[in-house]
């Protein structure tokens, strides 16, 4: 692994990029400044300079001009060197003749050369000359005279040398400076990265703390408070809308599990007694379907309130789904106070409900359960009190308390339908057909369509052992859809193959009352494109007498559409209601079994041949189920009945078999010996 | 501080015929920061009526000055705007040349007393320190002393050999005391001209040598001062006093001294006080570019003076010390530190002054 | 050999130069006084052009003398300044600004053109300036009034 360059970290750092750029300002901008500071500096020295000069020679010439009658020229000049400041003095008289200072060695200049700027000649002396005059103006000589630019020189170095000390010395103070304030900045960062990773992290908890007095930094902690903030109360919001239901505001399976979990151990510990209530709406679908979802939803929205105020604060109330509710009572000391409880949330759904426009009551059936008596985990107890809940909503009674006898039937009864609502989705069922034989031609002239399910553990099962659950939990339509195309396309399939046989399919009261029956027979005809006089259905007595007139409205449309028509089970149901099923638009009527397997019976037999007469009378043809032997049969043809099936003259079979069925049935005509051959 | 249409055209004026080579139009720009600490803060300022010491203040002002030459006929005026107060035209002096070296004028102008009243005027560039002494103020209750006349000046140089007299007469009206302080004629509104009383000044000077600044003088002066007052009906005053300027290489030392007597005139009587003052301001050039100077001015027998009561904002005494950096040949910043004595408070000033002179 | 013989023509006319620089460096000129050839300003004394620089009032036959600061030449500038003021130029305009402050009048006027210069001169008879006299000599309609200085100047 490569080691982190720390040069380059530091370099890219924020101390060390305004360490760079303040080097980087200072190398720029220092030499400028330096140079135009040494600049002043130089020409303010070297001005005062020659200003003394100018000044001072001009002053020594007026003294000269005054002295030189009271003392010698060599003597004058003698003393002027004595200053320091001259280190050369000369006099040249009118005459051109050089005067020197006594005693004193001046150093041979050559040619006099004067100066006007500091420096001007190379050497480091500034050399001028005055014209020495008296009080009437008269020009008594030139007075020469050499000042020492070195000391001068000297100042300038000076003051060049504590420039430079002056301006490094800032530099490095800038330096330092910078690198802390840098260093001050960056710590208010790291703070506030510090504060973000604590974020990052999750640990969102604790408030944020960036102490600083950069304002900038500071104004960023603040927004990284506020979005800690609102990470919490966002977090706080998933777990609430995790934990609830979003329609009713109530707590979902999820939280209600975890409530029920706290009631077992507070219970457990304090030898008390938890209840569970599970209730279901009665007719909820329907209200759904009749009133609109968003009339359901302000329905559930109720019902949730009401129950709210039923409860006590300790109550948990959770919705699981649909119009399943629970409720948790955490702390009972008998069980009629569950009992009391449910028949309270009962008595608050009585009240009529207004929703939405729409005035309606509704009710429900709850099942109760207790921990730990009929069951010590949130599984048992809860599928105990749906039991329960499914027990009270069959016997209309409106709450139940569990009994372990229901637990087999009942477990049998909803594991079945789960299996039964699978069995529909993933074609576990078969349809068998049974054929109807014209008891005169000895033909036959159609075939009934009886569904069975190929259960995958208890094998073939007979409608007997399922229906009754279609009906009852509403699997009945999508039953009835799945029956009525697999019968239709093996119709087809018939017809392709020049079988060219109707088939029967059975509807039940709950089909017949589908309001979308008729568009789905009528779908399913022009999908598989069948002519509807291939389709008969057959309705019971009992469902068509549930709603006679629905009943009519119904079936007079399909009669109109083309499918044939047949009542089914006739006889079960009472013969006042002869006069509706002459009006019901019937082409055949069925005679029950129960009737044809016992014509051995007098009064059965009795019965029958009413049923065959009256159906003639009714200029209908009729046909009997449940031949099962030869003298049944032979009793049948005597009466006069038209159409005969059962198992004597062929059980119901699978549709390929079927086809076997009717070859081999076709060459027993010719086979005197053959039931079908006997006319 | 709006000037007046008057004041414009007079102004306009100037600048019109500044534009002539014998005219000179100078701006004297000045930009002052000052902070102030009261050193007794528990005391109250002052009981007349409460002049606050004011602690931090920036102040700015602007001289400007014009002088043009018609032949002998000489003009010059000097207008001072302050963010104390007004415009004022502070000189406004109308001469004629009588000789090489002597100048008759007519007008408003600054009486001779002293150095610093003839040598520096408003506008601080030329002065070495960034304030004047407190005996030499300008305006309002911090000026005890006259120093604007209006009348007849007189000034010349005399020479002797190599040396040279100066010489400065003036006769005219000075100026009068009203609530906020000695008044003159003030030249936008005459008007009131006539409530001004005599005043005559003269002043002396000797320099050993002409072509250089050293000098040193006396000077006297008398002048009426009627008073608003309803305790007085008038001040007669007379100064008395000397200064010197002495320049040696990089030294330069300025020093004045100052007999002031004022007899308060009253319905009830007459009141008699007398004052002495002096200042002492020494300069050493540091290097071409840098000054350094120091002040020292004190104020004797000032306690329970009647008429120095009158001006409670006058600098009794002050301790300064200071640094003056040229920036350029006509530009200069000052730091000054000062240790100010008023009559009723004392306090620390700081002063940084940027000053100029244009063009 | 070529290379010898550059090399010694080299050197020769480079001692040609140095001798002719050195020559031309060292030459004696004069700074004078100059007025225009109208002008009836009589020759003035050191003490009176000092003076007048110096901005003090000047009054000759009557007429007031007008000063002009040449300052065409820095170096001429530089001359005068030592010679006939005896000041740094800093220490001059500081003189100057303070005496006119205090007394009124005017400092002497700026020229850095010569050509404004002369016209100046020629427009005013009482007007006198500074400036190198072979320069003078070729300026038609000036005329040298008083010679300031002479000596060699590089």
């Amino acid at each position: 692994m490569a080691r982190p360059n720390r040069v380059k970290a530091f370099l890219t750092s924020l101390t060390g990029r305004m360490m760079l750029g303040m080097l980087a300002i200072h190398a720029l901008l220092m030499p400028l400044l330096f140079g135009g500071v040494m600049f002043f500096i130089r020409e303010g020295y070297q001005t005062q300079f020659i200003q003394q000069v100018r000044s001072n020679s001009q002053l020594l010439a007026a003294l000269f001009a005054e002295e030189m009658t009271q003392k010698s020229p060599e003597e004058l000049l003698a003393n002027t060197l004595l200053g320091g400041q001259v280190i050369f003095t000369q006099i040249v008289t009118p005459a051109g003749q050089t005067v020197n200072p006594k005693n004193a060695a001046n150093f041979d200049l050559g040619e006099f050369k004067e100066d006007f700027f500091f420096g001007q000649h190379g050497d480091t002396v500034y050399y001028i000359s005055v014209s020495l005059q008296d009080k009437e103006g008269n020009i008594k000589g030139v007075l020469r005279l050499g000042y020492d630019e070195e000391p001068t020189q000297e100042q300038i170095q000076i003051a060049y040398r504590r420039g430079l000390y002056l301006a490094l010395t800032y530099s490095l103070l800038s330096l330092v400076l910078v690198t802390f304030s840098g260093w001050q900045v960056t710590r208010s960062l790291r703070r506030l990265r510090d504060a973000a990773h604590q974020v990052v992290a999750g640990e969102i908890t604790k408030q944020l703390d960036v102490p600083t007095n950069i304002s900038e930094v500071t104004s960023l902690g603040q927004d990284l408070e506020h979005m800690r903030w609102k990470l919490v109360h966002q977090g706080e919001l998933l777990e609430h809308q995790a934990l609830h239901d979003s329609l009713t505001g109530l707590p979902n399976r999820t939280l209600l599990h975890d409530r029920m979990q706290h009631a077992f151990v507070t219970a457990q510990r304090l030898g008390k007694t938890v209840a569970l209530l599970m209730m279901d709406l009665d007719r909820f679908k329907e209200v759904n379907d009749t009133l609109g979802h968003h009339v359901g939803d302000l329905l559930l929205q109720q019902i949730a309130l009401r129950m709210r105020g039923a409860l006590r604060e300790s109550d948990t109330i959770a919705r699981l789904g649909g119009d399943e509710f629970a409720v948790v009572l955490p702390s009972v000391e008998n069980p009629e106070q569950a009992v009391y409880t449910a028949r309270k949330i009962l008595t608050t759904l009585e009240q009529p409900l207004n929703l939405d426009g729409h005035s309606f009551t509704i009710g429900a059936s709850i099942g109760i359960a207790f921990f730990p008596e009929h069951g010590e985990d949130n599984d048992t107890l809860m599928r105990h009190a749906d039991l329960s809940m499914y027990y009270a909503k069959r016997t209309q009674s409106g709450y139940s308390v569990y009994n372990p006898t229901l637990d087999q039937q009942g477990l049998n009864e909803i594991t079945l339908i789960g299996e039964l609502r699978h069995a529909i989705q993933h074609n576990e069922l078969v349809l068998h057909y049974q054929p109807k034989i014209d008891l005169e031609t000895g033909r036959v002239t159609g075939v009934e369509a009886l569904v069975r399910w190929q259960h995958p553990r208890q094998g073939l099962l007979l409608p007997e052992h399922f229906l009754h659950l279609a009906e009852r939990t509403g699997l009945i339509h999508p039953l009835t859809s799945w029956v009525l195309n697999e019968a239709l396309r093996t119709c087809q399939n018939w017809h392709q193959a020049d079988i060219k046989l109707p088939v029967a399919v059975n509807l039940s009261p709950a089909s017949l009352q589908h309001d979308q029956l008729f568009e789905q027979i009528n779908h399913a005809l022009q999908n598989l494109n069948i002519p509807p006089s291939w389709l008969e259905l057959e309705i019971t007595e009992a469902a068509i007498l549930a709603d006679p007139q629905l009943t009519q409205a119904v079936l007079g449309r399909l009669s109109d559409l083309g499918v044939q028509i047949s009542i089914d089970d006739y006889g079960t149901a009472s013969f006042a209601s002869l006069a509706y099923l002459n009006k019901l638009p019937m082409q055949q009527i069925k005679i029950d079994k129960s009737f044809v397997i016992e014509m051995s019976d007098e009064i059965n037999a009795v019965i029958v041949r009413s049923a065959i007469n009256l159906a003639h009378n009714m200029k209908r043809t009729v046909s009997a189920e449940g031949v099962e032997h030869a003298e049944v049969l032979e009793k049948l043809k005597d009466m006069g009945c038209d159409m005969a099936q059962g198992n004597y003259l062929c059980k119901p079979l699978a549709a390929n078999e079927l086809i076997g069925w009717l070859q081999q049935s076709y060459r027993d005509l010719t086979d005197k010996s053959s039931p079908l051959a006997q006319n | 501080m709006p000037l007046s249409i008057r004041q414009l055209a007079f102004v306009a004026l100037l600048l019109g015929t500044s534009h002539t080579a014998w005219a000179e139009f100078i701006l004297f720009p000045e930009l002052n920061g000052i902070a102030r600490r009261d050193i007794e803060p528990h005391k109250i300022a002052i009981p007349h009526g409460g002049y606050p010491l004011r602690e931090n203040q920036p102040d700015a002002a602007l001289d400007i000055f014009y002088s043009a030459d018609y032949g002998r006929l000489r003009v010059l005026a000097e207008v001072d705007i302050a963010r104390e107060v007004d415009a004022e035209i502070e000189r406004l002096q109308a001469g004629w040349l009588l000789g090489s070296e002597t100048t008759a004028w007519i007008g408003r102008f600054h009486t001779p007393l002293g150095y610093w009243n003839t040598q520096f005027h408003h506008g601080s560039y030329l002065q070495t320190s960034a304030t004047r002494p407190g005996i030499m103020e300008f305006h309002g209750l911090k000026a005890p002393l006259p120093l604007h006349i209006a009348g007849l000046l007189i000034e010349g140089a005399h020479p002797l050999e190599n040396q040279e007299i100066h010489y400065q007469f003036s006769l005219g009206v000075g100026p009068n005391l009203q609530h906020h302080g000695l008044e003159p004629v003030d030249f936008r509104n005459l008007d009131n001209a006539g409530s001004h009383k005599l005043n005559a000044a003269v002043r002396l000077s000797y320099l050993p040598d002409p072509v250089i600044p050293d000098e040193i003088g006396g000077f006297a002066a008398y002048t009426i001062i009627p008073s608003i007052h309803k305790t007085i009906r008038e001040i007669r005053q007379t100064i008395a006093g000397a200064f010197g300027n002495w320049e040696h290489e990089r030294l330069r030392l300025i020093g004045e001294l100052y007999f002031v007597s004022n007899d308060l005139v009253a319905d009830s009587g007459t009141v008699h006080a007398s004052f002495v003052n002096y200042n002492l301001q020494a300069e050493y050039t540091l290097h071409p570019n840098w000054t350094l100077y120091a002040r020292a001015e004190d104020t004797l027998n000032a306690e329970n003076d009647p008429y120095l009561d009158i001006f409670p904002e006058f600098i009794r005494r002050r301790a300064l010390a200071g640094l003056r950096f040229d920036l350029t040949h006509n530009q200069a910043l000052k730091l000054e530190w000062a240790g100010v004595t008023r009559q009723h408070d004392r306090f620390n000033e700081i002063i940084l002054q940027w000053s100029a002179a244009f063009p | 050999m070529i290379v010898r013989r550059i090399f010694c023509t080299f050197c020769f006319v480079y001692g040609l130069f140095a001798l002719a620089g050195h020559s031309a460096l060292a030459a004696e000129r004069s700074l004078v006084l100059v007025r225009s050839e109208q002008a009836t300003v009589p020759p003035l004394t050191e003490q009176e052009v000092r003076k007048l620089f110096l901005g003090e009032v000047l009054i000759k036959n009557g007429q007031r003398v007008q000063a002009l600061r040449n300052l065409t030449d820095p170096f001429l500038y530089e001359v005068f300044l030592q010679k006939i003021v005896f000041m740094s130029a800093r220490n001059y305009e500081r003189q100057l600004l303070s005496r006119v402050f205090r007394l009124g009048g005017q400092r002497p006027p700026v020229y850095e053109d010569l050509n404004q210069l002369i016209a100046a001169l020629k427009s005013n008879p009482a007007a006198v300036t500074f400036m190198w006299e072979d320069e003078a000599k070729t300026i038609p309609g000036i005329k040298v009034s008083t010679q300031l200085w002479q000596g060699p100047i590089e």
